[in-house]
């Protein structure tokens, strides 16, 4: 373009003279590229909704780069143009609104959308419809993220605006009948919109009928996740409950199980005991035993929340339990394990023995609880199954075998039993190792005491040589006494040379039993220095 | 400034207007009538004041182009002066857009093709060196 051409467009661009527009209007019948590129921009850059109409009517034949100089200019700009567009007779211009309307989310021309569909007599009323849908579509994965990098629009503004005016076509709807209108409404609406509450709480609203239809088999995602959100409500309407609990397609039930998945709040195990039926468990297409690994867990979170009849949901149960996989085998033992009866029992003593440990460890945390027979034996030897899984349950059914239960009992038990306690202890409490070397460094001399016997009880003597050692030098001769004792079932090179030392204590006591320790060291031929001997002294 | 010289020549006028007063409750006396005669000059200066400062804003207000409206004789004065185009040229394209019928002046200015000089009326066809001339200077 050259410089005189420039002066002369951004005059007629920048002018605040509006005789410009039809200057520019004109400049687009010419042939002239230049101008008409030029003419265009400008056009488009003014705010003059003639000129937009008029480039809108020709928006057909513009090229590619044209059209993307249009909408980079007239992006927010352009709605009075667009209105008229999309109210003009003229069919082509009608269809050239919609394209750029829809290219560009242009959500402001909703209204006169929602106005053009509701006037069925309208030539374009069915289109308009069309296009208003979309819209809300195209909202909605704006809501959900899904939109261009360098729109800054806020979507949450944009759906309370879009959102009235729906509203106010529902209210209308007795006039209009567009079904496709309410469904919009519905897609985009929340379940704590208040009107969307009061249709589905009126069976005779004019939207009833339409908004339950759009609630029952909509695959929109957004519907499921509103009809999934009543449940989260606090007196959730029944028949949204009812909608909820007979849906059985295949999208909605793996969204509503990947819902409880989520974990499931006081409001929606209410609000799901409410229920009685799904028509999903009748559905030759979603038996349990069929879905995911994850979804079976899911499905027993949610079936034995509801409200459904206890003999359904043990035989459910029982048939998963049998035919599930482990992740959906375990969640039905955990179920089991809040049912009453013998026909629970059963299957939670059958599922001990299943194959995955998961479902093993299911079975043994019910064993104590429901008092089954047998059930510390069987604790006791899955203490030592090699899954931690199992063990871990084991532990937990075994929690009075603590530490602190053991050395409070300690002085009534037999040696025997002594050492068999102890051998538990030490599997069940972790902590049992860093309580007795509390024990042993406790300040009262009867405690200390208690706890060489505990060591030696529990055979921990050589774990805790260290701390042992440390009681050869105990103020207190007893305790340097016992120390010595039990080091014998220690025989390392530190515990002989700490007795050797030992044996030159100033007590008695101490050096006879330090002596008799490295007697029974000299007895075992260590192979590292010469043993205590008396003749050695 | 134009309300500042509209309060001057206010004040300017107000002994005037008392004068006058005065004298044309002596109407009947001559000779008071050749004394207000002899005040005039004064108004017609006065007059011719007020006349010149009323035509200067008009002219400044015609080419007052930041001025919102809807006017096409405007569009093309403002194009025609930011050509820097003197007033035969500006006849020119004026009788060029009459050629061509169109809607308004100022669009001359987006149409090449009115500068074709074969397909124009005979009285303009003489202008062809002045055509292309400006036809070069706008495209």
């Amino acid at each position: 373009m050259t410089p005189s051409l420039e002066t002369t467009m951004g005059i007629l661009t920048h002018t605040r003279n509006d005789a410009a527009a039809p200057v520019l209007v004109g400049a687009l019948e010419g042939t002239d590229a230049v101008i008409f590129d030029a003419a265009i921009k400008a056009l488009v850059t003014r705010r003059n909704w003639a000129g937009h109409l008029a480039v809108l009517s020709r928006w057909h034949v513009l090229t590619p780069a044209q059209r993307e100089v249009v909408r980079e200019a007239g992006r927010g700009r352009m709605s009075a143009g667009l209105r008229d567009a999309l109210l003009a007779d003229d069919e082509q211009t009608f269809q050239n609104g919609c394209e750029v309307v829809t290219l560009d989310s242009e959500f402001d021309l909703m209204s006169t959308l929602i106005s053009l569909a509701e006037n069925r007599d309208h030539k374009h009323s069915d289109q308009a419809t069309e296009l208003a849908v979309r819209l809300v579509s195209l909202l909605n994965d704006m809501l959900h993220g899904r939109t261009a990098p360098d729109d800054r629009r806020d979507p949450a503004t944009i759906r309370r605006h879009v959102l009235e005016s729906l509203e106010r076509s529902v209210l209308r709807f007795r006039t209009h009948h567009r079904a496709e209108l309410i469904e919009a409404f519905v897609v985009l609406g929340s379940s704590s919109s208040g009107l969307l509450r009061s249709i589905i709480d009126d069976q005779h609203h004019a939207c009833y009928a339409t908004v339950m239809q759009t609630l029952s088999s909509s695959q929109s995602p957004d519907v499921i996740k509103l009809l999934l959100g009543f449940l989260e409500m606090e007196h959730a309407s029944m028949s949204a409950l009812t909608v909820l609990s007979r849906r059985s397609d295949v999208v909605f039930v793996k969204q509503f199980l990947d819902f409880a998945g989520r974990g499931l709040s006081d409001k929606a195990l209410k609000n799901l005991s409410r229920i009685r039926n799904f028509t999903w468990l009748d559905s030759a297409e979603h038996k349990l035993s069929e879905f995911s690994e994850l979804e079976q867990a899911h499905a027993v979170m949610v079936l034995s929340n509801s409200g459904i009849k206890q003999d359904q949901l043990y035989s459910l149960l029982e048939d998963l339990l049998k035919t599930g996989e482990p992740a959906g085998r375990a969640a039905s033992c955990m179920a089991l394990g809040a049912l009453p009866g013998d026909r629970p029992n059963h299957l939670i003593l059958a599922a001990v023995e299943d194959p995955a440990p998961v479902v093993q460890a299911a079975a043994i945390r019910q064993l104590r609880e429901r008092r089954l027979p047998g059930a510390m034996n069987l604790l006791l030897k899955y203490i030592d199954s090699p899954h931690e899984v199992v063990r871990a349950a084991a532990r937990d059914s075994l929690t009075e075998y603590t530490m602190e239960n053991y050395l409070q009992q300690f002085d009534t038990l037999s040696d025997e039993a002594r050492r068999a306690t102890g051998a538990l202890v030490r599997k069940v409490d972790h902590e049992a190792l860093e309580k007795l070397i509390a024990e042993l460094e406790s300040q009262s001399r009867k405690n200390r005491l208690k706890a060489i016997d505990v060591a030696e009880a529990m055979g921990l003597v050589c774990k805790l040589s260290s701390e042992m050692i440390e009681r050869l030098t105990d103020e207190d001769h007893l305790v340097r006494a016992a120390a010595a004792d039990v080091l014998q079932y220690c025989p390392t090179r530190e515990v002989q040379d700490a007795l050797e030392d030992a044996a030159s204590d100033r007590s008695s006591a101490v050096q006879s039993a330090a002596k008799n320790s490295l007697a029974v060291f000299a007895g075992m031929n260590l192979g590292w220095g010469p043993a205590y001997t008396e003749n050695s002294r | 400034m134009t309300e500042l010289f509209g309060r001057m020549l206010l004040l300017a006028e107000t002994p005037l207007v008392e004068y006058r007063s005065e004298a044309l409750r002596r109407v009947n006396n001559k000779a008071e009538f050749a004394e207000l005669m002899r005040l005039a000059p004064y108004a017609t200066a006065l007059a011719l004041a007020a006349i010149a400062f009323y035509a200067w804003n008009w002219f400044k207000k015609r080419n007052d182009f930041t001025i919102p409206c809807n006017d096409p004789q405007r569009l093309f004065r403002q194009l025609c002066a930011a050509h820097n185009l003197n007033l035969s040229s500006r006849r020119l394209l004026i009788e060029l857009a009459a050629a061509w019928e169109m809607a308004q002046p100022a669009a001359v200015f987006v149409t090449p093709s009115a500068f074709r000089v074969n397909d124009l009326p005979e009285h303009l066809r003489k202008e062809e060196a002045r055509i292309n001339e400006l036809a070069a200077k706008l495209f």
